[in-house]
């Protein structure tokens, strides 16, 4: 009777723990495979050397915060420019975007440097609270592309505990303790504060180094937020901005305005890269409304059409800052968008400043992506020369 | 270094759960709620999420 009693117990904990098992197998695997899938990204006609953002902040080396950045060097001298993508990864035009450059741009006069994953932690981590899909696919003409889809914030698997508020370094005012790990709040980090500090500090470092004169930040914001479809700038850069903003507008056709950089807000992009060094910093801003809160489910197809029948809704109350209808608000129409005012953003500057030029061509612009789409401008990583992909 | 801390705190904790789960012989909802619990752990000691 003892034993059988025995035999029993063991039997129900044995099913009870294979059935742990089996939730931790289930739960798990797809979240180990999001964090350790690596993006390849095809080294284009333009790109003339590969670096490390540890190269600049070396405690960096080896932790997940160290990201790739792309060098486009002309063959004539001008000015530098850097585009980060990925700085928020649920926001994924900004890294698509960088992508673009990466695979098309043919640099003639001055150098760009692309980092796509800013974040690269953020990019291998996911909210599962909201239902985010863990990879999207972008269909191109020869087949498709698939993208880790990350969070805002960095992965607490590489940069934890949180503290009860972040003291920002160097102002010390007080932000949400979230924002530790937001890589648009550290700036202008430090070389050994947290990992996400030791990021934006690598960027500095790059844009004070190599002396770049204009710093592209891209995002995607909710249509709900008033702060979209613009281009954030400080006062150093709102020139450029206001130029780039009224004719992409007048000569492209879409939406776009520009935001002034508020000095009492710290550790953003658009305010610290410009009170820190020599560089104009501009951060862009396109909506998605898959990042908007009163939607439909978090679809991998949402997150591609942005249409969503809560928001169309809402638009007819006129609650959204952007305009909206059953068209929604493509990827395409967002990295569109991003691509044509980062191209204005140079055209500007080079005009501004015509000993310092920044030339390229092979990057498409808003009609071109609208109408082709995204993929028609990403290559098939299996058919790039040998060398010619950098696992990300 | 804090962070190390907190991850030998964990493998604790579930050492803890995992004991009392082998130990446990009445409750069988006992031994479901250890199991849950363990599920963040496990996972967090082995650096999924």
């Amino acid at each position: 009777m003892k034993d059988d009693g025995m035999k029993r117990e063991f039997l129900l904990k044995a099913i009870l723990a294979g059935a742990f098992l089996g939730l931790v197998l289930w739960g798990g695997l797809p979240l180990f495979r999001h964090r350790h899938y690596d993006v390849p990204i095809i080294k284009g006609p333009g790109v003339t050397a590969v670096l490390r953002l540890s190269d600049f902040s070396p405690r960096l080396k080896g932790t997940a915060g160290d990201t790739y950045i792309f060098v486009l060097q002309g063959k004539e001298p001008g000015g530098k420019a850097l585009i980060m993508g990925n700085t928020h990864s649920n926001e994924p035009e900004g890294m698509l975007t960088a992508l673009v450059f990466i695979e098309n741009a043919v640099v003639e006069k001055g150098t760009i440097y692309v980092i796509p994953f800013f974040n690269n932690s953020g990019s291998r981590n996911t909210r599962p609270g909201d239902g985010y899909p863990l990879t999207f696919d972008v269909p191109t003409d020869w087949g498709s592309r698939r993208f880790r889809f990350g969070n805002r914030d960095a992965s607490p698997l590489d940069q934890w505990p949180d503290p009860d508020v972040y003291i920002h370094y160097p102002d010390r005012q007080l932000l949400s303790f979230l924002d530790v790990r937001n890589t648009n709040r550290t700036w202008p980090g430090r070389p050994d504060g947290p990992l996400m500090e030791r990021v934006t500090f690598g960027a500095m470092e790059l844009m004070r180094r190599d002396k770049i004169d204009v710093a592209v930040d891209i995002h995607g914001a909710e249509t709900m937020f008033p702060v979209t479809n613009c281009i954030v700038a400080p006062e150093k850069s709102v020139k450029i901005a206001t130029l780039a903003s009224l004719t992409v507008k007048a000569m492209e056709g879409f939406e776009n305005h520009v935001e002034p950089s508020p000095v009492g807000f710290r550790g953003l992009s658009h305010r610290e890269i410009g009170d820190y060094s020599a560089t104009m910093p501009f951060l862009l801003e396109a909506p998605i409304p898959f990042l908007d809160q009163p939607t439909g489910p978090k679809t991998t197809k949402f997150l591609l059409d942005g249409k969503d029948p809560f928001l169309l809704s809402l638009s007819k109350k006129k609650k959204l800052f952007v305009p909206y209808d059953e068209s929604g608000w493509s990827l395409e129409k967002r990295v569109g968008q991003n691509l044509s005012v980062t191209l204005e953003i140079f055209r500007q500057f080079s005009k501004k400043t015509p000993d310092r030029p920044i030339v390229l061509r092979g990057v498409p612009r808003y009609a071109d992506v609208v109408k082709n789409g995204v993929g028609r401008y990403l290559g098939d990583p299996a058919k790039a020369a040998a060398g010619g992909v950098v696992m990300n | 270094m804090i962070m190390i801390a907190y991850y030998v705190i964990t493998a604790f904790v579930l050492v803890l759960f995992g004991w009392n789960f082998v130990r446990e012989k009445k409750s069988r909802d006992d031994l479901v709620l250890y199991l849950l619990v363990m599920i963040p752990l496990l996972l967090r000691l082995l650096r999924v999420k």
